[in-house]
Protein backbone atom coordinates (compact mmCIF):
# COMPACT_ATOMS: atom_id res chain seq x y z
CA UNK A 1 0.00 0.00 0.00
CA UNK A 2 1.49 3.48 -0.99
CA UNK A 3 1.67 6.11 1.35
CA UNK A 4 0.24 9.87 0.02
CA UNK A 5 3.76 11.06 -0.25
CA UNK A 6 4.88 8.50 -2.39
CA UNK A 7 1.96 8.95 -4.15
CA UNK A 8 2.23 12.43 -4.72
CA UNK A 9 5.87 11.76 -5.56
CA UNK A 10 4.50 9.58 -8.67
CA UNK A 11 2.32 12.30 -9.37
CA UNK A 12 5.29 14.83 -9.57
CA UNK A 13 7.67 12.78 -11.49
CA UNK A 14 4.90 11.72 -14.31
CA UNK A 15 4.08 15.56 -14.57
CA UNK A 16 7.23 16.65 -14.71
CA UNK A 17 8.10 14.32 -17.50
CA UNK A 18 4.99 15.04 -19.24
CA UNK A 19 5.83 18.65 -19.10
CA UNK A 20 9.66 17.74 -20.24
CA UNK A 21 8.69 16.04 -23.44
CA UNK A 22 6.08 19.34 -24.12
CA UNK A 23 9.00 21.93 -23.85
CA UNK A 24 11.18 19.97 -25.86
CA UNK A 25 8.53 19.22 -29.29
CA UNK A 26 7.89 22.79 -28.75
CA UNK A 27 11.57 23.76 -28.98
CA UNK A 28 11.81 21.25 -32.29
CA UNK A 29 8.52 23.07 -33.60
CA UNK A 30 9.96 26.83 -32.28
CA UNK A 31 6.64 27.52 -30.54
CA UNK A 32 8.40 29.57 -27.52
CA UNK A 33 5.43 30.28 -25.79
CA UNK A 34 4.23 26.56 -24.84
CA UNK A 35 7.94 25.80 -24.34
CA UNK A 36 8.31 28.71 -21.54
CA UNK A 37 5.06 27.85 -20.52
CA UNK A 38 5.69 24.47 -19.51
CA UNK A 39 9.18 25.31 -17.98
CA UNK A 40 7.17 28.06 -15.41
CA UNK A 41 4.58 24.41 -15.32
CA UNK A 42 7.54 22.45 -13.92
CA UNK A 43 8.03 24.87 -11.11
CA UNK A 44 4.45 24.43 -10.32
CA UNK A 45 4.71 21.16 -10.52
CA UNK A 46 7.29 20.91 -7.94
CA UNK A 47 5.59 23.28 -5.66
CA UNK A 48 3.48 20.50 -3.62
CA UNK A 49 6.51 18.34 -3.19
CA UNK A 50 8.30 21.43 -1.90
CA UNK A 51 5.62 22.44 0.27
CA UNK A 52 6.05 19.31 1.87
CA UNK A 53 9.84 18.88 2.54
CA UNK A 54 10.51 22.55 3.10
CA UNK A 55 7.48 24.27 4.74
CA UNK A 56 6.12 21.61 6.55
CA UNK A 57 2.76 21.58 4.36
CA UNK A 58 1.90 18.17 3.39
CA UNK A 59 -1.05 18.39 0.46
CA UNK A 60 -3.40 15.95 -0.21
CA UNK A 61 -1.77 14.14 -2.84
CA UNK A 62 -4.78 14.58 -5.16
CA UNK A 63 -3.63 18.16 -5.08
CA UNK A 64 -0.07 16.91 -6.86
CA UNK A 65 -1.60 14.59 -9.28
CA UNK A 66 -4.50 17.69 -10.10
CA UNK A 67 -1.26 20.18 -10.55
CA UNK A 68 0.12 18.04 -13.01
CA UNK A 69 -2.89 17.27 -15.01
CA UNK A 70 -4.00 20.66 -15.22
CA UNK A 71 -0.49 22.15 -16.22
CA UNK A 72 0.21 19.56 -18.71
CA UNK A 73 -3.72 20.01 -20.57
CA UNK A 74 -2.49 23.71 -20.65
CA UNK A 75 0.57 23.54 -22.19
CA UNK A 76 -0.25 20.70 -24.73
CA UNK A 77 -3.53 23.06 -25.15
CA UNK A 78 -1.22 26.15 -25.97
CA UNK A 79 0.67 24.04 -28.24
CA UNK A 80 -1.57 22.28 -30.32
CA UNK A 81 -4.18 24.88 -29.88
CA UNK A 82 -6.91 23.10 -28.16
CA UNK A 83 -7.81 26.46 -26.83
CA UNK A 84 -8.79 27.88 -30.40
CA UNK A 85 -10.13 24.25 -31.48
CA UNK A 86 -12.07 22.70 -28.11
CA UNK A 87 -14.85 25.09 -26.70
CA UNK A 88 -14.25 23.73 -23.15
CA UNK A 89 -10.94 23.57 -22.93
CA UNK A 90 -10.59 26.87 -21.42
CA UNK A 91 -13.25 26.41 -19.10
CA UNK A 92 -11.65 23.00 -18.27
CA UNK A 93 -8.31 24.46 -17.39
CA UNK A 94 -9.99 27.25 -15.38
CA UNK A 95 -11.79 25.31 -13.42
CA UNK A 96 -8.87 22.60 -12.17
CA UNK A 97 -6.22 25.34 -11.47
CA UNK A 98 -8.67 27.63 -9.47
CA UNK A 99 -9.44 24.67 -7.42
CA UNK A 100 -5.92 23.75 -6.88
CA UNK A 101 -5.50 27.19 -6.25
CA UNK A 102 -8.69 27.23 -3.95
CA UNK A 103 -7.53 24.16 -2.01
CA UNK A 104 -3.46 25.60 -1.32
CA UNK A 105 -4.93 28.96 -0.40
CA UNK A 106 -7.35 27.43 2.49
CA UNK A 107 -4.52 25.37 3.56
CA UNK A 108 -1.68 28.52 3.50
CA UNK A 109 -4.68 30.89 5.02
CA UNK A 110 -5.40 28.24 7.41
CA UNK A 111 -1.55 28.37 9.10
CA UNK A 112 -1.12 32.00 8.66
CA UNK A 113 -4.58 32.44 10.48
CA UNK A 114 -3.58 30.04 13.29
CA UNK A 115 -0.34 32.58 13.82
CA UNK A 116 -2.72 35.82 13.78
CA UNK A 117 -2.87 38.31 16.56
CA UNK A 118 -4.49 39.04 19.00
CA UNK A 119 -6.69 35.49 18.29
CA UNK A 120 -6.25 33.07 15.74
CA UNK A 121 -8.29 33.49 12.53
CA UNK A 122 -11.72 31.41 13.57
CA UNK A 123 -11.56 28.21 11.49
CA UNK A 124 -15.01 28.86 9.38
CA UNK A 125 -14.06 32.34 7.90
CA UNK A 126 -10.82 30.19 6.41
CA UNK A 127 -13.25 28.97 3.04
CA UNK A 128 -14.64 32.44 2.66
CA UNK A 129 -11.32 34.07 2.81
CA UNK A 130 -9.38 31.71 0.33
CA UNK A 131 -12.86 31.88 -2.10
CA UNK A 132 -12.29 35.93 -1.94
CA UNK A 133 -8.21 35.21 -2.56
CA UNK A 134 -9.34 33.04 -5.46
CA UNK A 135 -11.48 35.71 -6.59
CA UNK A 136 -8.79 38.13 -6.37
CA UNK A 137 -5.95 35.50 -8.06
CA UNK A 138 -8.79 35.14 -10.63
CA UNK A 139 -9.06 39.31 -11.52
CA UNK A 140 -4.89 39.37 -11.86
CA UNK A 141 -4.76 36.71 -14.36
CA UNK A 142 -7.08 38.09 -16.09
CA UNK A 143 -5.67 41.63 -15.87
CA UNK A 144 -2.19 40.14 -16.98
CA UNK A 145 -3.72 38.53 -19.93
CA UNK A 146 -5.06 42.11 -20.57
CA UNK A 147 -1.97 43.68 -20.34
CA UNK A 148 -0.39 41.04 -22.52
CA UNK A 149 -3.07 41.89 -24.95
CA UNK A 150 -2.31 45.83 -24.79
CA UNK A 151 0.84 45.74 -24.28
CA UNK A 152 2.64 42.78 -26.18
CA UNK A 153 0.39 41.95 -28.78
CA UNK A 154 -0.66 38.85 -27.70
CA UNK A 155 -4.57 37.34 -28.35
CA UNK A 156 -5.22 36.03 -24.86
CA UNK A 157 -8.77 37.16 -24.18
CA UNK A 158 -11.01 37.08 -26.77
CA UNK A 159 -13.80 38.47 -25.91
CA UNK A 160 -15.80 40.30 -22.87
CA UNK A 161 -17.82 37.08 -22.80
CA UNK A 162 -14.40 35.14 -22.82
CA UNK A 163 -12.84 37.25 -20.01
CA UNK A 164 -16.31 37.19 -17.76
CA UNK A 165 -17.13 33.41 -18.57
CA UNK A 166 -13.29 32.47 -17.10
CA UNK A 167 -13.92 34.56 -14.17
CA UNK A 168 -17.10 33.28 -13.43
CA UNK A 169 -15.60 29.79 -13.77
CA UNK A 170 -12.75 30.74 -11.30
CA UNK A 171 -15.14 31.81 -8.80
CA UNK A 172 -17.20 28.49 -9.24
CA UNK A 173 -14.30 26.52 -8.72
CA UNK A 174 -13.51 28.42 -5.30
CA UNK A 175 -17.14 28.38 -4.21
CA UNK A 176 -16.78 24.61 -4.47
CA UNK A 177 -14.05 23.99 -2.75
CA UNK A 178 -15.18 26.73 -0.12
CA UNK A 179 -18.23 23.85 0.46
CA UNK A 180 -16.35 20.72 0.40
CA UNK A 181 -12.89 21.71 2.22
CA UNK A 182 -14.53 22.48 5.86
CA UNK A 183 -14.22 19.16 7.25
CA UNK A 184 -10.96 18.95 5.83
CA UNK A 185 -9.64 21.44 7.64
CA UNK A 186 -11.27 20.86 11.20
CA UNK A 187 -8.82 17.52 10.92
CA UNK A 188 -5.43 19.06 10.30
CA UNK A 189 -3.33 18.63 13.31
CA UNK A 190 -1.80 21.33 15.67
CA UNK A 191 1.46 21.96 14.23
CA UNK A 192 0.71 21.58 10.53
CA UNK A 193 2.90 23.85 8.67
CA UNK A 194 4.81 25.34 11.65
CA UNK A 195 7.16 21.98 12.23
CA UNK A 196 10.47 21.45 11.84
CA UNK A 197 12.01 21.30 8.01
CA UNK A 198 12.42 17.87 6.72
CA UNK A 199 15.45 17.27 4.85
CA UNK A 200 14.33 13.60 3.55
CA UNK A 201 14.50 12.42 -0.17
CA UNK A 202 13.83 14.91 -2.56
CA UNK A 203 12.53 15.15 -6.15
CA UNK B 1 -21.06 60.60 23.36
CA UNK B 2 -22.10 63.08 20.27
CA UNK B 3 -20.01 61.01 18.55
CA UNK B 4 -22.81 58.12 18.69
CA UNK B 5 -25.18 59.70 17.23
CA UNK B 6 -23.04 62.10 14.43
CA UNK B 7 -21.29 58.76 12.92
CA UNK B 8 -23.93 56.63 11.83
CA UNK B 9 -26.22 59.69 11.42
CA UNK B 10 -23.41 60.70 8.47
CA UNK B 11 -22.88 57.19 7.56
CA UNK B 12 -27.02 56.50 6.79
CA UNK B 13 -27.36 60.20 4.70
CA UNK B 14 -24.06 59.45 2.65
CA UNK B 15 -25.69 56.00 1.77
CA UNK B 16 -28.41 57.33 0.68
CA UNK B 17 -26.80 59.90 -1.17
CA UNK B 18 -25.23 57.72 -3.32
CA UNK B 19 -28.12 56.26 -4.82
CA UNK B 20 -28.25 59.84 -6.51
CA UNK B 21 -26.72 59.01 -9.90
CA UNK B 22 -25.39 61.97 -12.56
CA UNK B 23 -25.43 61.54 -16.02
CA UNK B 24 -22.56 58.87 -16.80
CA UNK B 25 -22.25 58.11 -13.02
CA UNK B 26 -20.22 54.73 -11.89
CA UNK B 27 -22.45 52.12 -12.11
CA UNK B 28 -20.84 50.88 -9.27
CA UNK B 29 -20.98 53.58 -6.84
CA UNK B 30 -25.11 52.70 -5.80
CA UNK B 31 -23.65 48.86 -5.15
CA UNK B 32 -21.39 50.41 -3.13
CA UNK B 33 -23.56 52.37 -1.35
CA UNK B 34 -25.96 49.94 -0.33
CA UNK B 35 -23.52 48.13 1.66
CA UNK B 36 -23.07 50.91 3.87
CA UNK B 37 -26.67 51.52 3.90
CA UNK B 38 -26.54 47.85 5.35
CA UNK B 39 -24.10 48.01 7.76
CA UNK B 40 -25.69 51.80 8.98
CA UNK B 41 -28.65 50.02 9.35
CA UNK B 42 -27.38 46.78 11.01
CA UNK B 43 -24.50 48.08 12.92
CA UNK B 44 -25.59 51.57 13.67
CA UNK B 45 -23.45 51.41 17.53
CA UNK B 46 -19.90 49.23 15.74
CA UNK B 47 -20.07 52.51 13.44
CA UNK B 48 -19.92 54.84 16.22
CA UNK B 49 -16.78 52.55 17.35
CA UNK B 50 -14.82 52.79 14.89
CA UNK B 51 -15.29 56.78 14.13
CA UNK B 52 -12.36 57.12 11.81
CA UNK B 53 -12.78 54.80 8.83
CA UNK B 54 -16.92 55.03 9.76
CA UNK B 55 -16.64 58.85 9.15
CA UNK B 56 -13.60 58.28 6.08
CA UNK B 57 -16.03 56.07 4.74
CA UNK B 58 -18.82 58.45 4.72
CA UNK B 59 -17.11 61.40 3.65
CA UNK B 60 -15.95 59.88 0.50
CA UNK B 61 -19.28 58.60 0.03
CA UNK B 62 -20.64 62.46 -0.33
CA UNK B 63 -17.60 63.73 -2.30
CA UNK B 64 -18.92 63.29 -5.63
CA UNK B 65 -21.54 65.37 -4.61
CA UNK B 66 -19.69 67.78 -3.08
CA UNK B 67 -17.50 68.20 -6.19
CA UNK B 68 -20.64 68.05 -8.17
CA UNK B 69 -21.23 71.96 -6.55
CA UNK B 70 -18.16 73.13 -8.17
CA UNK B 71 -18.55 71.09 -11.61
CA UNK B 72 -20.79 67.94 -12.12
CA UNK B 73 -19.14 66.37 -14.67
CA UNK B 74 -16.26 65.61 -12.50
CA UNK B 75 -18.44 63.91 -10.27
CA UNK B 76 -18.43 60.72 -11.96
CA UNK B 77 -14.70 60.49 -12.26
CA UNK B 78 -14.54 61.18 -8.57
CA UNK B 79 -16.69 57.92 -8.16
CA UNK B 80 -14.33 56.06 -10.09
CA UNK B 81 -10.96 57.02 -8.36
CA UNK B 82 -13.29 56.79 -4.71
CA UNK B 83 -15.01 53.15 -5.53
CA UNK B 84 -11.36 51.10 -4.85
CA UNK B 85 -11.25 53.39 -1.45
CA UNK B 86 -14.70 53.59 -0.38
CA UNK B 87 -14.91 49.30 -0.82
CA UNK B 88 -12.21 48.74 1.08
CA UNK B 89 -13.22 50.84 4.09
CA UNK B 90 -16.55 48.94 3.88
CA UNK B 91 -14.40 45.70 4.19
CA UNK B 92 -12.58 46.84 6.92
CA UNK B 93 -15.58 47.78 9.12
CA UNK B 94 -17.43 45.06 8.18
CA UNK B 95 -14.65 42.73 9.03
CA UNK B 96 -14.21 44.93 12.66
CA UNK B 97 -17.56 44.06 13.68
CA UNK B 98 -17.29 40.39 13.08
CA UNK B 99 -15.04 40.43 15.81
CA UNK B 100 -12.48 38.20 13.71
CA UNK B 101 -10.04 38.33 16.19
CA UNK B 102 -7.07 38.20 13.64
CA UNK B 103 -6.67 42.09 14.02
CA UNK B 104 -3.04 41.81 11.91
CA UNK B 105 -4.72 40.33 9.13
CA UNK B 106 -7.29 42.94 8.65
CA UNK B 107 -5.83 45.46 6.03
CA UNK B 108 -5.36 42.21 3.78
CA UNK B 109 -8.85 40.81 4.34
CA UNK B 110 -10.14 43.71 3.87
CA UNK B 111 -8.11 44.18 0.43
CA UNK B 112 -9.53 40.42 -0.71
CA UNK B 113 -12.90 41.14 0.31
CA UNK B 114 -13.24 44.81 -1.53
CA UNK B 115 -11.45 43.19 -4.14
CA UNK B 116 -14.00 40.83 -4.27
CA UNK B 117 -16.63 42.76 -4.64
CA UNK B 118 -15.44 44.64 -7.58
CA UNK B 119 -15.18 41.40 -9.27
CA UNK B 120 -18.45 40.12 -8.32
CA UNK B 121 -20.22 43.43 -9.18
CA UNK B 122 -18.52 43.46 -12.80
CA UNK B 123 -20.05 39.97 -13.19
CA UNK B 124 -23.01 41.04 -12.02
CA UNK B 125 -23.69 43.65 -14.39
CA UNK B 126 -22.11 41.26 -17.49
CA UNK B 127 -24.78 39.05 -16.83
CA UNK B 128 -27.62 41.64 -15.93
CA UNK B 129 -26.70 42.73 -19.27
CA UNK B 130 -26.94 39.47 -20.78
CA UNK B 131 -30.57 38.84 -19.09
CA UNK B 132 -32.34 42.16 -19.61
CA UNK B 133 -30.48 43.47 -23.11
CA UNK B 134 -29.18 46.60 -20.84
CA UNK B 135 -25.35 47.74 -21.96
CA UNK B 136 -24.14 48.50 -18.34
CA UNK B 137 -21.14 47.50 -19.70
CA UNK B 138 -20.51 47.75 -23.00
CA UNK B 139 -17.01 46.88 -23.69
CA UNK B 140 -14.16 44.21 -22.81
CA UNK B 141 -11.84 47.19 -22.09
CA UNK B 142 -14.63 48.73 -19.70
CA UNK B 143 -15.21 45.48 -17.82
CA UNK B 144 -11.17 45.00 -17.63
CA UNK B 145 -10.62 48.82 -16.48
CA UNK B 146 -13.56 48.59 -13.39
CA UNK B 147 -11.41 45.52 -12.85
CA UNK B 148 -7.62 47.04 -12.72
CA UNK B 149 -8.48 50.01 -11.15
CA UNK B 150 -10.21 47.65 -8.18
CA UNK B 151 -6.98 46.14 -7.71
CA UNK B 152 -4.42 48.95 -7.63
CA UNK B 153 -6.61 50.78 -5.47
CA UNK B 154 -7.34 48.07 -3.12
CA UNK B 155 -3.53 47.53 -3.36
CA UNK B 156 -2.98 51.01 -2.54
CA UNK B 157 -5.34 50.93 0.56
CA UNK B 158 -3.87 48.02 1.71
CA UNK B 159 -0.32 49.21 1.77
CA UNK B 160 -1.65 52.19 3.73
CA UNK B 161 -3.28 50.67 6.34
CA UNK B 162 -0.42 47.97 6.68
CA UNK B 163 1.90 50.81 7.23
CA UNK B 164 -0.70 52.57 9.97
CA UNK B 165 -1.28 48.97 11.59
CA UNK B 166 3.23 48.70 11.90
CA UNK B 167 3.48 52.27 12.95
CA UNK B 168 1.17 51.78 15.66
CA UNK B 169 2.51 48.26 16.58
CA UNK B 170 5.85 50.51 16.71
CA UNK B 171 4.22 53.54 18.78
Amino acid sequence: MMTDEEKELISTRLGLAALLIIMIASFLVWELYPALTSILSMAMVALPRQARLRLCMPLPWVLAAQTAVVTVLHTLGILVGAYDLVWWWDILTHMMATSVIAVAANLVITVRGRKATPRALPIKYVPLVSLGLVIVLGMVWEVAEFSADVFLGQMTQYSLNDTAVDLSVDILGGALVAVVIPPYLERLEEDYGICEVSTSSAI
Amino acid sequence: MILNVVIPLLFLISSLASFIQYEGGNIYWPAAGLWALALAVTTPRCLASAPVPAAAAGLMLLAPHLVAIIDVSAAPDVQFVLLPAVTFLLAYLTLSFRNIGAHDLLPALSALLSTAFIGVSALAFYYLDRIAGTSFIPTNEAFMLHITAGLIGAFIMYLVFYAGLRMGARA
